[in-house]
């Protein structure tokens, strides 16, 4: 094995003729589960990558979820500077949910900005990049994106993608009724994308996105499969990371043999789930929470006396009497009411295990123009624990369906060029460095 | 006070455009509505809120749904009516458009046809299709969008609904007649192939044009027979603490459809209608309400007071009439009401202005995607002798005639005595629906009205019509009578 150092120079002087760069998503993909698929000859491909640059773990913003991380990438801002905490966001007047659109998104993308100096982007399967926006290239978007008619620049693309019958994403409730067909469909729409991706090749381009999405839906409803020998999916995991590999191996040789640097990059990472836990539960048991309905739907009836309400998946906010509809909470009371909650969330148990690793305030993790509107506090669970708001559940937490769950400090990088970063960046600094590379 | 739809959400609004279900924890999306998680779309009048859960704004807080006396209406609201030149769909088309709709229907004067056909004709005059449009437009200052098209016209009818796109369908476009399906083999096949061949071509193009209209599709009363159990008549479907017990064994029959026994083969085409609007529901996400309407009767919109050229039709042929307009028609002219059998037969009832509340509160309350319901639509249950008796009381006080009631033998199959516990608990509870009209009231409008000479005199011509001559056994002749009663 050559040095850490060693691999960075000589990937950059691999590639330093290159103008062009490739980044290769695998959303939700842990940095030891490819160096034990590596060790136990599955990834033959990664191996051969691992060996020759550099492999880091890396961490993401919270809350850990694709939607933050994937933008903090793209745009190689931290939550405060992009706006986006999460992949929905209430009305600040009547509590009603919306979905942060990717129109909406205030700030530009990396392709927004190298395309105004004329280069040329194609991404593939980027999440949170619907509906589509204006790319000099093409842009197809990732989860969320309800129908392909809108996640689709430029529109001239969609017969194509019709024709191949793409899928953006694999239809998640085969997850829970045929796990058969979940994988069936998984491996197919990982086929499709790589035909995508073989197509817009050939076009002219200097910045190439192609995300694997597959890796993160199979996490959710098999990673226990990765290592427990009895699982009956065992197999299937394996496979479909041998599929993943096999792809990965295709576009890094290509790159290779074109002297384009490319990087390998997850949005987060994973573990084992335990429990699902409610923090909308807690804050009803605690008094900070209450509704008009027995049986509430959503925040919409949320009662006027709450001081506090959670958004998914581990968001807190105050309810601030000048901020929200039914606010109640007076800005004299904002510090020593979080203070009162982190030390409540702190001591939440489950079986004799601690539940919360760390609590947030907003000001500890977000800067920016968006600043405002970051939840009051953000809380990270130890690995076991899956927050989530929980409006519905009757329960405080309970044994999930999932087998998965998202991990904020096991993401991990290959970096082919060997970009400039700390011993575990964040992946906003991994699209800074980016940005820098074409706009130096 | 609340309006009845005001805690409507997106959900219910044909303006909302579904995307699909997301389901966060397992990063996920779906084609369809998820359990848990977010359902997401967005919204044809007010694209700049992007995507949204459905049950983030309600009807009361959305600027498209104004208040309106029959609860929350959404603004520019464009409803098309099948069969716009009947009995039901003239009026309708009046009454919503001075409201404000945007009113469009099709109509191929079928009925014009069938009542010509037999022989009769309405006997309060009606214009010519283009006139009354014309006086619709200058008296009433509504227009209407109207077209002449068969429903089973595959290719005009979805060019017209392509051009219009309405929110809202009323479905009025089927032959209503229980006797005229009976005459003989032609004509069973006739009322068959046009109703539920009419609907399902309906159904196939909601789908393709049109997904997220409500169907308001009429349905009768009849459809659901007289059980002779005394098992109530739930309104369509069996309420959620419903339980069937056999043996030792017990099975909850909540949300399943009712039994039906229609009464003729018009009304078996009306079940059959059923079924097919709702597994359209089930399969494609439509939305309906199948209206179990009682038996319209009245003249009176205050619309039909403007010109006489704005008037509906009125039947009271055997085939066309129904019962307490036939009763007032034949007060008028001194021939005896007829009551069919005992006429201890009990049916619903609805006044043809309460009718037109009902509907209109159903447009305005959208049932959400996928969503089959169904309402009992009647403000009242009377025996036929008991309605017979009222409108003679009416036609001796009011207007000094001297009407006589006479029992025929029945031409129907059908229960002379048998209980009847009909639910209509939906309209009143669920839609705020209030009746305005009371019986005596409107049969005293219809008295006023067909006592006109000229009305009178369009009755006298058609009095051999009226009278049944198609019994269900296949015989034609007069119905024999049993018993003259002049003494009430």
């Amino acid at each position: 094995m050559i040095g850490l150092k060693r691999k960075i120079k000589e990937g950059k002087m691999l590639f330093k003729k290159s103008r062009k760069f490739m980044v290769i998503g695998i959303d939700g993909v842990p940095h030891e589960l490819i160096k034990d698929f590596v060790q136990k000859g599955i990834m033959p491909n990664f191996k051969r990558l691992i060996e020759r640059y550099k492999f880091i773990r890396t961490q993401v913003p919270v809350p850990e979820v694709s939607s933050v991380s994937w933008t903090s990438f793209m745009t190689g801002m931290n939550p405060g500077e992009h706006g986006i905490y999460g992949f929905m966001e209430i009305n600040k007047k009547n509590y009603g949910y919306r979905f942060p659109t990717f129109p909406l998104l205030p700030v530009k993308t990396i392709w927004e900005k190298i395309g105004e100096k004329g280069k040329k982007s194609i991404i593939i399967n980027l999440p949170n990049t619907y509906p589509v926006r204006k790319i000099n290239g093409y842009l197809i978007s990732g989860f969320v994106a309800l129908d392909l008619e809108n996640a689709v620049y430029p529109k001239e693309f969609l017969s194509y993608l019709k024709k191949l019958d793409y899928k953006v994403d694999v239809d998640t409730a085969l997850g829970r009724s045929d796990k058969k067909f979940f994988l069936k469909e998984l491996h197919d729409t990982l086929d499709k994308r790589f035909s995508v991706y073989k197509k817009l090749d050939k076009e002219k381009w200097d910045l190439f996105f192609f995300i694997i999405t597959g890796t993160d839906r199979l996490h959710h409803f098999l990673f226990k499969a990765k290592d427990d020998e009895k699982h009956e999916n065992q197999k299937d995991f394996e496979d479909y990371y041998r599929h993943v590999d096999s792809v990965i191996g295709k576009i890094t040789e290509e790159m290779e043999k074109r002297g384009i640097p490319f990087i390998i990059l997850s949005d987060h990472g994973f573990t084992s789930l335990k429990y699902e836990v409610y923090i909308s539960q807690y804050l009803k048991e605690w008094g900070y929470l209450d509704f008009e309905d027995e049986n509430p739907k959503n925040l919409k009836s949320i009662k006027e006396t709450s001081q506090a309400f959670a958004l998914d998946p581990s968001r807190v906010y105050i309810n601030l009497k000048d901020k929200y509809g039914k606010g109640s909470v007076d800005q004299k009371d904002y510090e020593k009411l979080r203070l009162e909650l982190k030390e409540r969330f702190l001591s939440i148990e489950i079986e004799g295990e601690k539940v919360i690793k760390n609590v947030f305030f907003k000001e500890d993790i977000y800067s920016g123009q968006f600043f405002d509107n970051a939840p009051d506090i953000v809380l990270l669970s130890n690995y076991g624990f899956d927050l989530k708001a929980g409006i519905t559940k009757k329960e405080k937490y309970s044994i999930s369906f999932f087998e998965g769950m998202h991990a904020q400090d096991n993401a991990l990088l290959l970096d082919s060029y060997g970009f400039d970063l700390e011993k575990h960046p964040y992946i906003n600094d991994i699209g800074k460095e980016l940005e820098k590379y074409f706009l130096k | 006070m609340t309006e009845h739809n005001a805690h409507n959400t997106c959900w219910n609004c044909p303006m909302f455009e579904f995307k699909g279900g997301v389901d966060f924890r397992a990063c996920g999306q779906s084609a369809g509505e998820v359990e848990e998680g977010f359902n997401m779309g967005s919204c044809k009048r007010r694209p700049e809120l992007g995507f949204f859960d459905p049950s983030s704004v309600s009807f009361e807080e959305c600027p498209e749904w104004e208040k309106s006396e029959y609860g929350y209406r959404l603004r520019k609201m464009k409803v098309m009516i099948l069969g716009i030149d009947g009995y039901l769909g003239w009026s309708l088309a009046l009454w919503l458009g001075s409201l404000g709709y945007e009113v469009s229907g099709i109509d191929n004067y079928s009925r014009r046809n069938w009542v010509k056909e037999k022989g009769s004709h309405t006997i309060v005059p009606i214009a010519r299709m283009t006139q009354r449009l014309k006086k619709a437009k200058e008296i009433l200052g509504i227009n209407i969008n109207f077209r002449e098209i068969d429903l089973l016209d595959r290719n005009k009818f979805r060019e017209f609904l392509e051009e219009v796109k309405p929110d809202a369908i009323v479905h009025y476009a089927e032959n209503p007649s229980a006797p005229y399906s009976m005459v003989d083999d032609d004509h069973a096949v006739f009322v068959q192939t046009n109703n539920v061949m009419g609907t399902l071509r309906l159904l196939f193009a909601m789908r393709d044009i049109v997904p997220n209209a409500s169907l308001i599709k009429l349905g009768t009363m009849g459809e659901y027979g007289t059980p002779l159990t005394g098992r109530p008549i739930f309104e369509g479907l069996f309420p959620a603490d419903a339980v069937l017990k056999w043996g030792d064994r017990e099975w909850s029959l909540g949300g399943e459809l009712t039994p039906r026994d229609p009464v003729s083969f018009y009304h078996v085409s009306k079940v059959q209608d059923t079924f097919n609007v709702y597994e359209a529901c089930k399969y494609w996400w439509l939305r309906s309400y199948d209206i179990m309407q009682g038996v319209i009767y009245g003249v009176h919109l205050p619309q039909f007071e403007e010109d006489d050229d704005l008037r509906t039709r009125f039947d009271v042929d055997e085939w066309f009439g129904t019962a307490i307009n036939r009763f007032v028609a034949q007060a008028v002219v001194g021939i005896p009401l007829t009551i069919y059998g005992t006429g201890h037969q009990k049916r619903g009832f609805l006044a043809l202005m309460d009718a037109m509340q009902c509907m209109t509160r159903l447009i305005n309350n959208p049932p959400p995607p996928g969503v089959y319901d169904v309402v009992n639509q009647l403000s009242g249950v009377y025996s036929l002798m008991e309605l017979a008796m009222t409108v003679a009381k009416i036609g001796k006080e009011e207007f000094g005639l001297s009407p006589k009631i006479q029992r025929l033998e029945n031409p129907r199959v059908e229960a002379d005595e048998h209980p009847y516990e009909v639910i209509y608990k939906n309209l009143p509870d669920r839609f705020g629906f209030k009746p305005k009209v009371t019986l005596e009231e409107e049969i005293y409008r219809m008295f006023k009205l067909l006592t006109k000479p000229h009305i009178k005199a369009r009755i006298e011509e058609k009095k051999h019509v009226i009278l049944p001559r198609t019994h269900w056994s296949g015989e034609k002749r007069e119905a024999k009578i049993i018993e003259i009663i002049d003494k009430f």
